[in-house]
């Protein structure tokens, strides 16, 4: 999830805002896409976002969740308005689990880990349709039970003990697969 | 990645499922290259040259009806109040 930082250096890019869109940016990114017509698009509704967060001065005095709670709630103003002005939607797949390998691996590894991956996969889909979400905020966007709570309505301590629940879930799968002799 | 006090007891019993969790997610090279296009046009402009997202987003009252993770539907007809009608001087 971390990404390069083109901007870094670039005084006009605060690090607090830097920050800001390397901790949320992929997750509102991945959001939009999933509800605009093309990858332009998202990427112009998401730099909207966050053009918005760096002209609210007070954002950083926030705590986290709240900092998230402020981003979804004008992600989710900026969708619906689109969809006012564009009375259309065609809807855009977003495949979060596509594999990105660098070229360095080993190629034994990469033989591995795909595998790996491939099983781990499969036994998420089969999770219901909420523990699969809970896995994907908190592993792929690395969120805190409260970030988690605050897209998901839900209270900290729910979340904390579904994610156990998932995460309990997906390893008696995984078991129960190697005992088969499935895996 | 997680702060500690953000760790759930199964993922300090089960560190190891917690590193294959995280993998198990890469981001696509499209979508950090669109990340990248916008961390460079955001950085790449003074806030003050940024186009004003319009209208401000402290003004929008519309309650989030719609989960965050679920997808939204098309505004029906009548969802939405009609904008406030600004009323002439007198």
């Amino acid at each position: 999830m971390q990404q390069r930082s083109p901007a870094q250096g670039n005084q006009e890019f605060p690090p607090d805002d830097a920050a800001l869109f390397d901790r949320y940016g992929p997750l509102l990114f991945a959001y939009i896409l999933k509800h605009v017509r093309s990858r332009e698009d998202a990427e112009d509704l998401t730099l909207e976002v966050f053009t918005a967060a760096l002209q609210k001065k007070t954002l950083h005095q926030f705590r986290p969740e709240e900092q998230l709670a402020w981003l979804k709630k004008v992600t989710h103003n900026k969708l619906v308005d689109r969809y006012r002005k564009a009375q259309r939607r065609n809807d855009v797949n977003l495949d979060i689990f596509v594999e990105v390998l660098s070229d360095d691996d080993d190629p034994e590894q990469v033989v591995l880990r795909r595998e790996i991956d491939h099983q781990l996969h499969q036994l998420i889909q089969r999770l219901p349709a909420l523990q699969q979400q809970l896995l994907y905020l908190r592993y792929a966007h690395n969120l805190s039970a409260a970030e988690i709570g605050v897209l998901l309505n839900k209270n900290e301590g729910t979340i904390r003990q579904q994610l156990s629940r998932a995460r309990k879930l997906l390893r008696a799968s995984y078991l129960a697969q190697e005992q088969k002799g499935g895996y | 990645m997680f702060r500690p006090e953000d760790l759930l007891q199964d993922e300090i019993e089960y560190p190891e499922q917690t590193r294959q969790l995280q993998q198990n997610y890469p981001l696509s090279q499209a979508d950090q290259q669109s990340l990248l296009r916008i961390r460079t046009r955001l950085g790449g402009q003074p806030a003050a040259s940024l186009p004003p997202s319009a209208p401000r987003e402290e003004m929008q009252t519309l309650p989030l009806r719609i989960p965050f993770h679920e997808a939204l539907e098309r505004p029906l007809v009548g969802q939405f109040l009609p904008s406030p009608m600004i009323q002439p001087p007198g």
